[in-house]
């Protein structure tokens, strides 16, 4: 599996969304701003050819939330590492991506339910794993086990 | 006469003998048709990524055994495969050849327990299913021969393996090697032309390949619907760039194709094992790891082609001796995702079939 | 299905073949199988004489399984006061054994019975983790050991090659 230069991949969408839409990170991969990102799937998508969700998940660094994309595209066997930031403590909200990649359903399920971040437009989330008026999001740094 | 129905809706398990674990699928039907269903998941879930948090780097190897009791050899390697990468490990290549013994064998035994689970929700009961369970039983020996225990092996560690293998392993696997195409025709007589099975799963639970691509659908699921894609050909680890072996694909991801899908990996696993074992090298099989690992901080994504599908680990270290972050990608759970496109229109019995058909593990649904 | 098809006497000729195989099953309790010599078995076995109570063990349980008092002797030597482990949590992953400094004062057993009543009954120490009446340390960890043992019945044994 070869990495598109990311580069090249941000080069690219910086011509079509703008200087602000896609950051080197210094660990590895794209960072997003959280609204622009669903304009910048679709594009990855529909023009670029990265067909496939790979996986989706999300971390808790304690003053923001990071949430990844591993996207891939089967036909040049590329993967690509996206990052959005959601810095709401609160209230973390990112766009939903079912609509682009229906493999994301449960996997938003899944952090929503353990990490507590709110995936917009999309039909309400509902907790997956742990019980309907379970208290708190078992995978974030606050919370003691 | 015309006759009004009303939409019925019925709760199958969680605890049902064809939910292969603690599974609910809330199905509404019209008449015996499936018009509705939603899986309801969460019985089992253990909190695995949270417990990782807390517990030192090698510590969580015996925790990941536990994610899909059924192939834990290959939830060993996707977590040692990430820490590996994350600490700059190398490992000894005697201990790659074993890994990979090791990892198509797992598919071997798992594959056996998928096609025969799977053939006893298609109502053959227990003959075909009893038959695959002796032939897991054999690869289950050596298992236990290797690492001490039957289901939770625990066997890989960072840089290599627990234990080399004793010296009755290789006679053994060359005899496993001889005798288990036969019973795989056997199999195949059983099965691939027999009426009712072919009635019960052709065109039963049909996945396009389109549907299945965006689903993020894996594993044999995938490749039942004619996807070739393998991780093991497309981002090879631990070696598997120097074996020979075909990616079998389905036509028309039906249920059929997905068995089919099964049995024919069964056969690669074999050739796969045949060439490890026959240049297995000598030395050394554990490089040195400090006692109480610290990775750099950083983090690390390591894929492999587990027998359910993509299996991903995903590890964050903070430069302390647990895991910042720890997280796993289960093919289980996402393979999960297309079951109503799959199931709509169908009888109840055939979304039995159908969910058969996906094979999946519950403990690495729920983690 | 039109066309005339064979699958079903094809399936019935493998089961007819399947009768007159070897019987894979054996009558346990009666009859019982030589288990792996690695065998990471119930019970764990500990050397009170050999180990230098360096806690190493303790620390490697992934479960806090193992709970060890050490206190420094009249001659400044460390001993243990009490050392325990409660089988109820432990998952039998050996680590402990592993990471024992000692060559022979930590072993997993070589059974695989355990029953007790009460929880309270799965919690061993000092004593009761001596080797006993059906409590042999395995070779886990310890190949000296390994070698001693016999070897384990393997299920592929019964399959004659021109069986096929
Ligand atoms: S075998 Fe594992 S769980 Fe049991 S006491 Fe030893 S380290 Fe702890
Ligand atoms: S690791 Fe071994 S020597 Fe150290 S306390 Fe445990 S049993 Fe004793």
């Amino acid at each position: 599996m070869t990495n598109p230069t990311e580069a090249e991949v941000i080069t690219a969408i910086r011509e079509v969304f703008g200087e602000g839409a896609a950051k080197l990170d210094d660990r590895s991969g794209i960072l997003v701003p959280v609204d622009m990102w669903l304009r910048v799937a679709t594009y990855l998508c529909k023009d670029r050819g990265f067909n496939y969700l790979g996986d989706l998940t999300a971390i808790d660094y304690k003053d923001h939330f990071e949430i990844l994309y591993r996207i891939i595209s089967l036909e040049k066997n590329q993967s690509l590492l996206i990052r959005v930031e959601s810095t709401d403590r609160e209230h973390p909200e990112a766009p939903s991506v079912i609509t682009i990649w229906r493999g994301a359903d449960f996997m938003e399920r899944e952090v929503y339910d353990l990490m507590g971040i709110d995936f917009l437009g999309r039909s309400p989330l509902r907790r997956i794993f742990l019980w309907e008026g379970f208290e708190g999001y078992p995978l974030r740094k606050d919370f003691s086990l | 006469m015309n006759v009004k129905t009303e939409p019925l809706a019925i709760n199958m398990g969680p605890l049902h003998p064809s939910t292969h674990g603690v599974f609910r699928m809330l199905a509404v039907l019209d008449g015996e048709v499936i018009v509705d269903l939603e899986p309801v998941f969460g019985y089992l879930h253990r909190g695995i990524e949270k417990l990782a948090e807390e517990k030192t780097y090698k510590q969580v190897i015996p925790l990941t055994d536990r994610l899909d009791y059924v192939s834990s050899m290959s939830n060993n390697l996707v977590y040692v495969l990430a820490v590996e990468k994350l600490a700059g490990i190398e490992v000894p290549e005697r201990a790659q050849h074993i890994r990979v013994i090791m990892a198509e064998l797992q598919r071997i035994a798992s594959h056996l327990m998928a096609i025969g689970t799977w053939a006893n929700d298609l109502g053959t009961f227990f003959t075909p299913f009893m038959y695959m369970f002796r032939e897991r039983e054999k690869i289950i020996d050596l298992f236990e021969m290797v690492s001490g225990q039957r289901l939770l092996y625990n066997y890989l560690r960072f840089g290599g393996l627990s234990h080399d293998l004793p010296d009755e392993f290789l006679p053994a696997v060359r005899k496993l090697l001889k005798v288990m195409p036969g019973y795989l025709n056997e199999y195949e007589e059983l099965l691939k032309e027999n009426e009712i099975v072919l009635a019960r799963s052709m065109g039963i639970g049909v996945l396009p390949e389109e549907l299945a691509i965006n689903a993020s659908a894996s594993g044999p699921v995938l490749r039942g619907s004619g996807v070739k894609w393998d991780i093991r050909k497309v981002d090879p680890y631990s070696l598997y760039q120097h074996f020979d072996f075909d990616i079998p694909t389905g036509i028309t991801g039906d249920s059929y194709d997905r068995y089919r899908v099964r049995l024919e990996e069964i056969r690669q696993s074999l050739h796969i094992i045949d060439q490890a074992t026959q240049d297995l090298p000598a030395g050394e099989v554990k490089s040195k790891v400090p006692l109480n690992l610290r990775p750099p901080r950083g983090e690390a994504y390591s894929h492999i082609e587990a027998p359910r599908g993509e299996l991903g680990c995903y590890v964050v270290s903070d430069g302390s001796t647990n895991p910042y972050r720890f997280h796993i990608r289960a093919p289980s759970l996402i393979n999960l995702t297309c079951l109503k496109d799959m199931v709509m229109g169908l009888k109840i019995a055939d979304a039995i079939v159908t969910f058969g058909s996906i094979d999946i593990c519950m403990a690495e649904v729920d983690r | 299905m039109s066309r005339p098809n064979f699958g079903i006497p094809k399936g019935l000729l493998v089961t007819l073949k399947n009768i007159i195989r070897h019987p894979v099953t054996v009558q346990y309790p009666d009859e019982r199988l030589v288990i792996s010599r690695r065998a990471r078995g119930t019970d764990i076995i500990w050397n009170k004489n050999t180990c230098i109570a360096c806690r190493a063990c303790e620390r490697a349980c992934p479960t806090k399984a193992i709970s060890i008092d050490v206190s420094r002797g009249e001659d400044k030597k460390l001993k243990v006061d009490r050392f325990q482990i409660d089988f109820g949590t432990c998952i039998a992953c050996g680590l402990c054994v592993e990471s024992c400094p000692v060559e022979d004062a930590l072993y997993m057993s070589y059974s695989y019975e355990r029953a007790v009543y009460r929880r309270e009954d799965l919690i061993s120490s000092d004593d009761e983790l001596l080797p006993g009446e059906g409590k042999q340390p395995s070779g886990y960890a310890h190949p000296e050991v390994e070698k001693t043992l016999t070897l384990q019945t393997l299920l592929l044994d019964k399959d004659r090659e021109d069986s096929q």
